[in-house]
C-alpha cells in the first residue's frame, strides 16, 4: 500500500498562493485520503493559486491524474489557479502522455511556478 | 439470587439443598411421632413402616428428576430440536428466552449463529447474482470487441484485449467505414466496472460518428464533447484513432493522449516510437484545438503496434517493469518475420514469460497493424 503524506506551505511574504508538497505515491491506494485531507480546503480555497509541489512524488498513475483534473476543475470554477511544479521524469512522462500540460500549467521548478503566479 | 441465575450447577445445587433441609427437618421432627403413630395407632405393618420412613428420599429422588428434567432435559430438549431441524435442512424457530444460565447462553448462541449464516446465506445469494450480472456484462463486451479481423485492402491486422478482471476499461474497435477503415484502442482509467462502461459508451460514440465524419479528427473532437458531458472529471480515456484511406493507401492517426505509437520500419529493421499527443478524452469539454489527425508515411511491410498501458506497466516477480523498451524490442525482433497475428503470439508469449505467475493488475490491448 503506497504511502503519501501532503505538506502544507505558507509564504508568509506573499498572500497569493500556498503551496501543497506531495510525498510518496499518488496511486488508488492512497488516493481517498488526499481527497479527505484535499477535498475541503480546494472548495474554499481563496488564494489566486495552489501550487502542488511534486518534487518528492515517486509514482502517479491514471487514477492520480484523475485527481489532478478534479483538483484543476475545483480551483478553475471558482476562478482560482493550480500549477504543477518541479515533477520528477517519470511523472512527468505520464503526465505529458496523457496531455495534463495542456490543461494545467506545468513548471519545471518551484521558483518558476511562484512566479508565474499573478499578483492581484 | 442473580448469582444462582447465572448457573444452571448452582440452581439445582441450592434448590436440592433447600428441599432437603426441609425434608431433612421433616424427618427429625415429624417422623418419629409420625412412625409411633403407624406403630402403635394405626396397626401398619413393619413394612409399610419401613416404606413410611424411606418416604423423604422417595421425595428427594422425585423433586430431583422434576427438577432436572424442568431445568435441563426439557429446555435443551428444545434447543437440541431446532439445532437438529436446522442440521437437516428442515425449517427451524428462533428459540426464545428470557434465561441468562447456560441454557440461556446456548438458546442466544443458536439465535445468534443462525441469524448470521442467514445473513451470510444472503450475501452469498447477492454476490452470485452480481457475478452472474458481471458474468452478462462480461459478454455484452466482448461482443462489443472484434472476434474476427476484416479483409482490408492494403493491410492486415491483429488485435485482442485481456481483461485484468471480468470485465474491463480497455477497448479497441475496427470500423469500416466507407473509404476508411478506423482502428482505435482507448484505456480508460481503472478498471473494472465503472471503466467498463465508460469504454461501451465512447464504443456506441465512436461508432455513431464514424459513421457522420470522414476524419478521425472530428470522431474524437465530437466523441470527446459527448462524453465530457456525461462522466465526472476524474475519469478520462486515452486514445489512438487510425484511420486506413483504402482509396489513398494511407495511414492516419488521432492521438488523445494514448501510450506511444510503435511504427516499425522494415527497410531499417527499426521501430520508431511516436508520441501520440494530444489530451486525453472526457476531460476537457472543447479539444478541437488541442489534437489533430497526421499522417504516418508506410512502406510495404511496415507495421505499426498499439497497445494499453497494461503492457507495459505489469510487473515481474522482481517488481520490474516490463516497459516500453522490452515491446519495442520484441517488435523490432519479431516483426518482419511475422505476420501481425504472429507478431501478436510472440510479443504475448514474451510477455507472459516476462510476467510469470504474477496477477495482472491492468487491462491488456495489443493490436498490430500491417501495410501490405
Amino acid at each position: 500500500m503506497a504511502l503519501l503524506t501532503l505538506k502544507f506551505v505558507t509564504d508568509l511574504k506573499n498572500p497569493h498562493y500556498e503551496i501543497v508538497e506531495f510525498h510518496g505515491e499518488l496511486d488508488p491506494s492512497s488516493l481517498p485520503g488526499v481527497e479527505k485531507e484535499l477535498g475541503p480546503i480546494l472548495e474554499s480555497y481563496d488564494r489566486q493559486a495552489l501550487i502542488f509541489d511534486l518534487s518528492q512524488l515517486k509514482f502517479t498513475n491514471s487514477e492520480g491524474i484523475g485527481f489532478l483534473v478534479t483538483s484543476h476543475m475545483k480551483l478553475a470554477k471558482r476562478k482560482h489557479q493550480l500549477f504543477i511544479a518541479a515533477l520528477r521524469p517519470n511523472v512527468r512522462d505520464v503526465l505529458e502522455l496523457v496531455g495534463i500540460p495542456r490543461l494545467i500549467p506545468v513548471y519545471d521548478t518551484l521558483d518558476q511556478a511562484t512566479g508565474a503566479v499573478p499578483e492581484m | 439470587m442473580n448469582f444462582i441465575q447465572k448457573s444452571i450447577g448452582r440452581k439445582i445445587f441450592f434448590t436440592l439443598l433447600m428441599i432437603g433441609l426441609i425434608l431433612a427437618a421433616s424427618t427429625i421432627w415429624l417422623l418419629p411421632p409420625f412412625r409411633d403413630w403407624l406403630l402403635y395407632d394405626s396397626f401398619a405393618t413393619p413394612l409399610q413402616v419401613h416404606l413410611a420412613e424411606l418416604a423423604p428420599l422417595i421425595l428427594f429422588f422425585v423433586a430431583t428428576v422434576i427438577l432436572l428434567w424442568g431445568v435441563m432435559a426439557h429446555p435443551l430438549g428444545k434447543v437440541f430440536h431446532e439445532m437438529k431441524a436446522y442440521l437437516a435442512g428442515r425449517t427451524y424457530k428462533k428459540i426464545f428466552t428470557s434465561r441468562i444460565d447456560e441454557m440461556g447462553v446456548l438458546a442466544h448462541f443458536f439465535n445468534d449463529v443462525t441469524r448470521n449464516l442467514e445473513r451470510v446465506s444472503g450475501m452469498i445469494a447477492e454476490g452470485k447474482r452480481m457475478s452472474q450480472e458481471f458474468s452478462v456484462g462480461s459478454d455484452i463486451q466482448r461482443k462489443i470487441l472484434p472476434t474476427t479481423m476484416p479483409a482490408i485492402p492494403g493491410v492486415v491486422l491483429y488485435g485482442s484485449m485481456r481483461p485484468a478482471s471480468e470485465i474491463g476499461g480497455d477497448s479497441f474497435d475496427i470500423i469500416p467505414a466507407g473509404n476508411n477503415t478506423l482502428v482505435y484502442v482507448g484505456d480508460v482509467t481503472g478498471h473494472g466496472l465503472p471503466a467498463a462502461l465508460i469504454m461501451v459508451m465512447v464504443n456506441t460514440i465512436m461508432r455513431t460518428y464514424s459513421e457522420l465524419y470522414a476524419s478521425g479528427y472530428d470522431i474524437l473532437v465530437n466523441t470527446n464533447r459527448i462524453l465530457k458531458q456525461r462522466i465526472e472529471p476524474r475519469r478520462f480515456m486515452t486514445c489512438v484513432l487510425l484511420r486506413w484511406n483504402i482509396q489513398e493507401q494511407k495511414l492516419y492517426y488521432t492521438g488523445a493522449g494514448h501510450e506511444h505509437i510503435l511504427i516499425y520500419r522494415k527497410q531499417q529493421s527499426l521501430c520508431e516510437v511516436r508520441q501520440t499527443g494530444g489530451i486525453a478524452l472526457g476531460m476537457v469539454p472543447d479539444i478541437s484545438k488541442i489534437i489533430k489527425e497526421e499522417l504516418i508515411p508506410l512502406e510495404n511491410g511496415d507495421c505499426v503496434v498499439l497497445y494499453s498501458d497494461g503492457i507495459i506497466e505489469a510487473k515481474n516477480i522482481q517488481g520490474e517493469m516490463f516497459g516500453i523498451q522490452r515491446l519495442k524490442g520484441a517488435v523490432e525482433q519479431y516483426a518482419s518475420t511475422s505476420t501481425p497475428e504472429e507478431l501478436f503470439a510472440r510479443i504475448s508469449k514474451d510477455f507472459g514469460l516476462f510476467v510469470g505467475d504474477q496477477i495482472q493488475e491492468d487491462d491488456i490491448t495489443l493490436i498490430a497493424f500491417q501495410k501490405t
